[in-house]
C-alpha cells in the first residue's frame, strides 16, 4: 500500500489533519529523493573508479610508465581534494561518489606501482595495504554497503591457509568449539551493535561489523542445522544437540525482538525458523524428491510454506507483545 | 581544528603512496644491473592477466655479476610452494604473442632474459624483459 494511500485513509479517520498530511509527504519525497540521489553517486563513483582500474590493468603500450605514475599522482591528489572539498561543503552525495572513487583509486595506484616496479607480492599484501590506506575515506562515507566491502577487503587480506585450518577445526565436528565459535561470533557482534550506539554519527563500520557479524552467525546456525540437525540421517550425539543449538538462537533471536519492540527481526527470525523446520522434515523423506511424486510434494510444500508465512506475518503484527 | 585533521587523514594515504613510488624509483636507478636467464614456471600459468611468470634459471646465470661473485637468490622473486615466483607485467595487447614466444622458445632457440636492479638487502626490481640480447618490444615489432 503506497503512502499517499495510508495518508488519505489515516485523514479519513481524523488521525492527522490535512496539513499535517501535507508535511509527512514532503517529508518522505526529500528523504526518498535523497536515498535515490546518493544510491546513484554511489553507482557512478563505482562505475568509474572500476574503469580507472580496467585502464590501468590494460597497460598501454603508448603511454610510458613516468607518464603513467605521474598522471595517477595528479589524478589521486585531484579526488582526495574534490573529496574534502565536498565535506567541508556538505554535498552529502558528492561526498559519497568521491569517497568511493578515491577509495578504487588507491587500488589503482597500487596496481600501477606494482606493474611499473615489477613487484611479485600476492592478494594478501596488496589488500591489506589499500585497506589501510583507504580507512579516512571510509570513515566518512555513509553508505553502508562501502563499509561492508571494506571490511571484506580487510578479511581477504588474511593468511587463509590459517583460516581453513581453523574452519576445519572448528567445523568438522560438532563439539564445544563449533558451539564457541557461534557465542564467539554472536558476541562480536553484539560489540558492534555497542559500538555504533556511540559511534554512528561519525562512523558505521560499527555498524557494518555488526551486521557481518550476524550474517555470519546466521551462517553457521543453518550450516549446523543443515549438516547435523537433519532427519535424513540420524545419530544420537548429534542431531539431537545441533537442532537445540538451531532453535535456542531463534528462541534467543525472538525473545530480544520482542523485548526490543523489533517487529521485523521478530518476523524474519519467525520466518527463517519455518523454512528450517520444513528443511528439517523434507530432510526426513530421503531420495523421495527425486521422483515425480516427490516434485509435486515438493511444490505443495513450498506452496504450503507461502501461505505460512503470510498467516505468520499477519499474526506477528496483529500479536499483543507488539502493541 | 576539524578540517585540519581530515586534510591531514587525506593526505597520510597520499604520501605514503609517493613515498614509496620514489623509493622504488631510487632503488631502480642507483641499484646495480643483473641480467639474468629466466625459463618457464609452469606452462598452465605462463601468462595470467597482463603478467609472464617465470622462474630464473639459476644453473645459466652469470654469478660474477654480484658482488662477492655469489648469485644471491634470496633477494630475487617471491618465494612460492615451489621454487620462487617471479613477474613481469606486459600490455594487454602484446600478452598473447608474447606468451607464444615464451611458450615456443626452446623450438625456435629464444633466449628469454630479465633485467634487474639490485640493490643488496632489498629486492630486486625487475626493469627490463630481452628477447635474444633484445628489448622485448623491439623484438616483437612488425
Amino acid at each position: 500500500m503506497s503512502l499517499a494511500t495510508k495518508l488519505a485513509r489515516w485523514k479519513e479517520q481524523n488521525f492527522i489533519t490535512q496539513a499535517q498530511c501535507d508535511q509527512i509527504l514532503a517529508f518522505e519525497r526529500q528523504r526518498s529523493g535523497h536515498t535515490f540521489w546518493r544510491g546513484a553517486f554511489i553507482v557512478a563513483g563505482l562505475l568509474i573508479g572500476l574503469g580507472i582500474c580496467l585502464l590501468i590493468a590494460a597497460n598501454w603500450k603508448a603511454l610510458g610508465s613516468t607518464f603513467k605514475i605521474i598522471g595517477d599522482f595528479l589524478l589521486l591528489g585531484g579526488l582526495f581534494y574534490t573529496t574534502f572539498w565536498c565535506i567541508t561543503h556538505q554535498k552529502k552525495g558528492l561526498t559519497e561518489l568521491f569517497a568511493i572513487l578515491s577509495f578504487l583509486m588507491i587500488g589503482g595506484t597500487i596496481g600501477l606501482i606494482g606493474q611499473v616496479f615489477n613487484l611479485e607480492g600476492g592478494w594478501s599484501s596488496f589488500a591489506l595495504f589499500w585497506a589501510l590506506l583507504a580507512i579516512p575515506f571510509v570513515i566518512v562515507s555513509r553508505a553502508l554497503f562501502f563499509n561492508l566491502g571494506w571490511l571484506c577487503l580487510l578479511i581477504s587480506s588474511f593468511n587463509f591457509r590459517w583460516l581453513e585450518n581453523l574452519l576445519d577445526q572448528l567445523f568438522r565436528h560438532l563439539n564445544s568449539s563449533t558451539l564457541a565459535a557461534v557465542v564467539v561470533l554472536y558476541l562480536l557482534s553484539y560489540a558492534g551493535k555497542k559500538l555504533d550506539e556511540t559511534l554512528h554519527p561519525y562512523t558505521l563500520l560499527p555498524q557494518a561489523f555488526e551486521k557481518l557479524t550476524l550474517w555470519l552467525t546466521y551462517f553457521c546456525i543453518w550450516f549446523i542445522g543443515l549438516r547435523w540437525g537433519t532427519l535424513g540421517r540420524i545419530t544420537l550425539y548429534t542431531t539431537l544437540p545441533a537442532n537445540l543449538i538451531v532453535f535456542a538462537f531463534f528462541a534467543l533471536r525472538l525473545f530480544l525482538a520482542v523485548r526490543t519492540q523489533n517487529l521485523v527481526s521478530f518476523r524474519r527470525n519467525a520466518i527463517l525458523l519455518e523454512i528450517y523446520l520444513f528443511v528439517l522434515f523434507a530432510s526426513a523423506f530421503g531420495n523421495l524428491f527425486m521422483s515425480g511424486i516427490g516434485f509435486i510434494l515438493g511444490g505443495l510444500g513450498i506452496l504450503g510454506l507461502i501461505y505460512l508465512f503470510r498467516r505468520t506475518s499477519r499474526y506477528v503484527k496483529n500479536m499483543e507483545a507488539f502493541k | 581544528m576539524k578540517n585540519k585533521l581530515l586534510a591531514l587523514s587525506f593526505a597520510i594515504p597520499f604520501l605514503c603512496l609517493l613515498a614509496w613510488t620514489l623509493h622504488l624509483t631510487w632503488q631502480r636507478s642507483h641499484g646495480l644491473e643483473i641480467t639474468v636467464p629466466v625459463t618457464g614456471y609452469d606452462p598452465r600459468d605462463l601468462l595470467s592477466g597482463h603478467y609472464i611468470q617465470y622462474e630464473i634459471d639459476w644453473a645459466q646465470a652469470d654469478c660474477t655479476q654480484f658482488p662477492g661473485g655469489k648469485c644471491l637468490r634470496e633477494n630475487f622473486c617471491k618465494k612460492a610452494r615451489w621454487g620462487r615466483q617471479c613477474r613481469f607485467y606486459i600490455p594487454e595487447t602484446d600478452a598473447k604473442r608474447l606468451d607464444n614466444l615464451f611458450r615456443k622458445r626452446n623450438n625456435e632457440t629464444l633466449k628469454f632474459e630479465v633485467v634487474y636492479s639490485y640493490t643488496p638487502g632489498q629486492p630486486a626490481i625487475a626493469k627490463q624483459l630481452l628477447i635474444n640480447s633484445q628489448d622485448w618490444r623491439e623484438y616483437i615489432m612488425p
